[in-house]
């Protein structure tokens, strides 16, 4: 079967608003209340799916990284041993 | 024994399949590993040769470590496997806040084994590669266990199926696939004795798990050069066996410990303490380590092959120490 199928949880359970995509169900809840309309729901959709696909077409194209230009560095303010500043 | 040709991760997989036949209280406990076998296969086909004792568990590493304290202290011996040892931190407060100290407290003994699935592979990335048997060897009450060999991570297990104690099994994941050996052991080291892998007079190199493969390939390669490097393989990182390290740098004189995790308190600084306040006088130089490069654990191979050491860092390291 799949990685993880979820076979553990009630099938009832994943048929409830706990066991859906809750994206899915923040966009219902939207549209309901009238709080956003299909046009603007869709609208953010296509931006997002956009987004997704030019980045990673971007990256895709990058040339892979050069340890030897690489900082080294998981601080954001600090230097690599975190005591002096950059 | 089997004389076909068995990978570490089979020995890890026929080691269960021993405990589960021979102790009828050992059981596993962890995410897909019945049907599914688990996420490297480690219990494949095991949920049915012994049905109702490989069990899947919800995605709750606390529940999951919860679970089988329980089981122990009602005289049961689980087996936990983590699907990475990186997701051991969502049940890090049962490991070290009860387990850890089960014993101390109450005088009952905690016999858990939790598998880790250990250590960097290309492509991992910083979620799927950590080394983490420091932090675990940090707190009273856990043994930590860092199989090298395919020897090892057979007889080891069953070791730390059979100890009244908690066990933190590093599995080196590097190792799972590309390490092979023709035969399983009949016999093993002493619980907890260092093995030396490889016997030198020039200096010596201390580590364990997928670094041992790397500092033997360094030995090799200054071998070449004339030098005649010894290699201590820890096998436990708790406990340390001190007496084998010391024993090593008495007759080379000169000390690198080489670990894949972070330095920073690590296995690597606390082989050095040991030495520099135990063995002093035994120093003809001042004792080294290489670790990986402080920053989580990159993605891409080309990054992930520079951040942790390599055959040729640690020959360089070696030929440094050679210097001093």
């Amino acid at each position: 079967g799949e990685h993880d199928d979820a076979s553990y949880i009630p099938a009832a359970l994943k048929k409830s608003p706990l066991g859906r995509d809750c994206l899915e169900i923040a966009r219902e809840a939207l549209l309901e209340n009238s709080w956003i309309t299909a046009k603007e729901a869709a609208d953010w959709h296509a931006a997002v799916e956009k987004e997704v696909e030019e980045t990673a077409s971007k990256v895709l194209r990058e040339p892979a990284p050069d340890p030897s230009e690489e900082d080294w560095n998981a601080f954001s303010a600090l230097g690599r041993n975190g005591e002096e500043a950059r | 024994m089997s004389k076909t040709s068995i990978t570490y991760l089979e020995a890890i997989r026929l080691a269960q399949q021993k405990a589960l036949a021979e102790d009828p209280r050992v059981f596993i406990y962890g995410q897909d590993i019945g049907g599914f076998g688990g996420a490297f296969k480690a219990t494949k086909n095991l949920a049915k040769e012994f049905p109702g004792r490989v069990l899947d568990s919800p995605i709750s590493e606390d529940a999951m470590v919860g679970l089988a304290i329980g089981a122990a202290v009602e005289g049961m011996r689980p087996i936990v496997e983590m699907q990475f040892a990186d997701f051991s931190t969502c049940g890090f407060n049962q490991i070290v806040n009860q387990a850890a100290t089960l014993h101390y407290r109450t005088g009952t003994p905690c016999p858990i084994v939790v598998r880790l699935p250990s250590g960097g592979t290309p492509g991992s990335g910083p979620f799927h590669s950590q080394s983490m048997e420091a932090i675990y060897a940090h707190y009273p009450g856990l043994v930590v266990m860092t199989p090298a060999t395919v020897d090892d991570a057979y007889s080891m297990l069953l070791e730390a199926v059979a100890l009244d104690d908690p066990v933190i099994f590093c599995e080196h994941k590097f190792l799972y696939y590309h390490l092979k050996a023709e035969q399983l052991p009949d016999q093993a080291l002493p619980f907890g004795k260092a093995r030396i892998a490889r016997p030198g007079r020039d200096a010596t190199v201390v580590t364990h798990g997928a670094m041992l493969h790397e500092s033997l390939a360094a030995a090799e390669e200054l071998s070449s050069d004339g030098y005649d490097i010894e290699v201590v393989d820890l096998r436990t990182v708790r406990p340390l066996d001190t007496d084998t390290i010391l024993a090593s740098v008495a007759r080379t004189g000169r000390l690198l410990a080489v670990g894949e995790a972070w330095p920073w308190g690590g296995v690597t600084a606390e082989v050095v303490a040991r030495v520099a306040s135990e063995g002093f006088g035994l120093l003809d130089a001042p004792p080294q380590r290489l670790n990986a490069k402080e920053t989580p654990v990159p993605y891409h191979p080309a990054l992930w092959g520079t951040h942790r050491p390599t055959a040729g860092t640690i020959a360089s390291s070696l030929r440094h120490l050679l210097e001093l």
